[in-house]
């Protein structure tokens, strides 16, 4: 009978899909040829200037999509603001600078805030394959305010949870602080308190189904997977679920997926 | 051999979870100086250390955006081994959430 069981547990594990979710943290060893990265950021870049996007957010698929949990798509977002650009050996340019929040890689229950190039981002990538949602212009340049100030910095919460509640400040990952900033840009705040009322009233978080043994394992492996601000039901920031609020409220200008050969709107 | 079973489970179970973690680590492998990591805020980024870069947005809406000189990637090997990191510290803290009412849905002006 016991060793029923567990030939049970073990199937059980084995085969259920793990919520993979990370792919928020910076590109180790990359993925992906760096010619194809390359050329794929210089192709984000172009298609966001030619849509004359001062601010976009950007998110990338950091995981094989099959082992994804249902309803999320990319691992990790962050904005991407038009720039004045000096690299180091004096060369200038005017293109695209990213802004983000990524896991530590030394202790993966914190995270810092990192800017950096769009091929570094890409190079984190598991496929080329990047979700873009262009605010509305209005939003832009209410984004920007914030993203140039103290309060981008101010909003960031070091403790890292893969599925942090967004509705929580005990934890945060990068899709969270893409939304905190969002919510202190469009009410004119730098109040986390009133920022987490707003989202628990106006945003739906994606719902990510996890049976109760890998819920319960999970932190075994790693305290980033933590639920622990959560309660009976697990939901999380994600691409998705921002390109949903900010379209049903019409803060949104695009949304739309890019390629290597196509441009696909959601 | 209920015992050995059981464990073997438990250790699968453990085995098929780091898949939450994404790839971790910096950019060792690529990055030619990957450790500026300046603590640097303001409009104008500051820009320290051999690999850093200085980033100054755009705030002039309404014209052409391009992008141009510098900024476009070179194709080929080492391109994406730029490694501008420009670190910015955060308060790092969680903050206390009390009970606050919600504003009204957003809207933009």
């Amino acid at each position: 009978m016991g060793r029923l069981f567990s030939v049970m547990l073990f199937a059980l594990v084995a085969v259920s899909p793990s919520f993979a979710l990370a792919g928020s943290s910076e590109a180790g060893k990359a993925v992906l040829p760096p010619a194809e990265v390359a050329t794929f950021s210089n192709r984000v870049q172009q298609d966001l200037a030619a849509r004359g996007a001062h601010v976009a957010i950007v998110a990338r698929m950091g995981r094989d999509p099959r082992v994804l949990p249902r309803g999320v798509q990319y691992t990790h977002v962050s904005y991407w603001v038009f720039s004045q650009i000096t690299r180091s050996d004096g060369r200038r340019g005017q293109g695209y600078h990213v802004y983000n929040l990524y896991q530590d890689a030394g202790n993966q229950t914190r995270s810092r805030l990192v800017q950096d190039t769009p091929a570094d981002f890409f190079a984190g990538a598991h496929r080329l394959d990047a979700g873009i949602i262009i605010p509305d212009v209005r939003l832009q340049k209410k984004l920007l305010k914030v993203i140039a100030s103290p309060t981008y910095a101010a909003l960031h919460n070091a403790n890292y949870s893969v599925l942090a509640n967004p509705n929580s400040s005990q934890f945060q990952n990068c899709t969270e602080h893409t939304l905190d900033v969002m919510m202190a840009s469009l009410y004119n705040t730098t109040s986390v308190p009133q920022i987490k009322a707003n989202i628990e009233a106006h945003f739906k978080p994606q719902v990510i189904r996890i049976g109760g043994l890998k819920r319960l394992l999970a932190p075994a492996a790693s305290q980033a997977l933590t639920t622990a601000d959560h309660g009976s039901r697990v939901a999380t920031a994600t691409f998705g679920s921002i390109a949903r609020f900010m379209t049903a409220n019409k803060l949104a200008r695009d949304v739309y997926r890019i390629t290597p050969d196509s441009v696909i709107r959601f | 051999m209920s015992f050995r079973v059981t464990s073997l489970a438990l250790r699968a179970s453990l085995l098929v979870t780091p898949a939450f973690a994404g790839p971790s680590g910096q950019h060792s492998a690529q990055s030619v100086g990957h450790s500026a990591q300046a603590a640097s805020h303001g409009l104008a980024a500051i820009s320290t250390g051999a690999a850093s870069v200085a980033a100054v947005p755009i705030f002039a809406f309404g014209s052409a955006l391009a992008v141009s000189g510098a900024t476009l990637e070179e194709v080929g090997e080492g391109a994406v081994a730029l490694g501008n990191d420009l670190s910015r510290a955060g308060v790092g803290k969680p903050v206390q959430t009390g009970r606050v009412t919600p504003n009204a849905a957003p809207v933009l002006d």
